[in-house]
């Protein structure tokens, strides 16, 4: 009977213990939406650049956190832009659109779109070889610059672009994997070096190349 | 070969003497979180089967149902309260004849359960639990007895998906219950 007593004792404090409140706020923020980061629902980019873009989640706290390798993107139409591994957007075309939109597994309501249009070269002569040398072993990285249908005429043109030495004994050009890492997630194009060899004269070609554009420009050089 | 001999009789002796049993118990169960300033207080019923023998050993399962009258996870804001708690429980039990007419026992086990919450990304949350017990049992009959326990759960939620992160909490449960069970 003593033990009965005791063990009543025990679990009548227990189950006063157990009489407490209900928390009736949520302990954990919750999402919101997601979004492809940009201003506004447009994005415009020149066709001799590339895009890295970027997405976050917002939260009901009013707070956010980059979740860009974290949701799932798709183009609309893969003929004008290609979407790399490494999230980088690069335009096929000279000019066009395509969307470009993120969703998070099959969860509806959670996705975000972006229209990306193609700022193009206004023509095919519109773009010039800026680079220039004249003396024996020099080297230069090869640069040119376009003029685009949004008036900018002194941009330089970084992709979609390939150089070509016509007398590779007298110039010849190397190529290295530039790492651009000024951004969220890092990028990287192909820069074009000029080397000259011996005294002589060449041509130098650049060639640009997009779905529905291919065009060349040689510049010659004459080395002493 | 002795200790195996003379355990090949513990477990006859045992499986001779052992009675299946069902029972019901209702408490309130109050949760604790350790990842949080939270707090819940429930009433819950749980329906058990066992086997075994009352005055030694028992293998026991729960289906435990927990009123939820919290809202700790759901962020909508339509929503009242979290989902109802459904679970089950697998607890091995160990109890002692000391000649007091009570019978106390230890019990310790684990389980698993699930309810639903009204979040963007999650719906349902499951959690596991590990759990340690006490009380006695009173028997009645050779068949009834009544059961006051106590029961102490280390609970572990699903994590919460935040796209970004994933978020888990924890809590403490203690529950303070009364039964009855049913031998045959």
């Amino acid at each position: 009977m003593k033990y009965i007593k005791k063990l009543s004792f025990i679990i009548i404090t227990l189950l006063l213990n157990s009489c407490g409140d209900n928390t009736t706020t949520p302990i954990t923020k919750d999402v919101s939406r997601i979004g492809i980061d940009n201003g506004s629902p447009i994005y415009k980019m020149y066709s001799t650049d590339l895009y890295s873009p970027g997405a976050t989640v917002y939260f009901d706290d009013n707070t956010s956190a980059t979740v860009t390798d974290k949701v799932n993107w798709a183009l609309s139409d893969f003929t004008m832009l290609y979407l790399s591994k490494d999230l980088t957007v690069l335009p096929l075309v000279n000019e066009g659109n395509s969307t470009l939109s993120i969703s998070y597994k099959s969860f509806k309501g959670i996705e975000d779109s972006l229209s990306v249009e193609i700022i193009g070269l206004d023509s095919n002569t519109s773009w010039d070889i800026i680079s220039d040398i004249n003396t024996t072993g020099q080297t230069l990285v090869l640069k040119a610059e376009g003029n685009f249908t949004d008036g900018n005429n002194s941009k330089t043109i970084i992709q979609n672009i390939s150089w070509t030495s016509s007398d590779t004994t007298v110039a010849s050009i190397s190529t290295a994997t530039i790492t651009d890492n000024t951004k969220s997630i890092n990028t990287t194009y192909t820069q074009y070096t000029l080397k000259t060899l011996i005294a002589g004269d060449v041509n130098i070609t650049a060639t640009l190349k997009f779905n529905d554009m291919n065009a060349s420009l040689t510049k010659h050089f004459t080395i002493y | 070969m002795k200790k195996i001999i003379l355990f090949f009789f513990f477990c006859i002796n045992l499986f001779a003497q052992s009675q299946t049993y069902i029972g019901m118990n209702y408490g309130g169960t109050y949760e604790n979180f350790t990842t949080a300033k939270a707090t819940e207080s429930s009433p819950f019923v749980n329906l058990k089967a066992g086997y075994g023998v009352r005055d030694a050993y028992a293998v026991e399962i729960y289906f435990e149902y927990v009123q939820n009258k919290s809202k700790i996870f759901s962020s909508d804001p339509a929503t009242k309260y979290d989902g109802n708690k459904y679970s089950i429980d697998v607890a091995l039990v160990k109890s002692f004849d000391f000649d007091i007419y009570v019978l106390p026992f230890v019990k310790a086990g684990f389980g698993s359960g699930s309810f639903k919450v009204a979040r963007t990304l999650d719906k349902h949350i499951s959690y596991g639990s590990f759990n340690l017990g006490t009380g006695i049992y009173i028997p009645i009959t050779k068949h009834y007895d009544i059961e006051l326990g106590y029961r102490y759960k280390a609970i572990s939620h699903e994590g919460l998906n935040l796209i970004s992160q994933t978020i888990v909490h924890t809590a403490n449960a203690y529950s303070a219950y009364v039964g009855f069970n049913f031998r045959y």
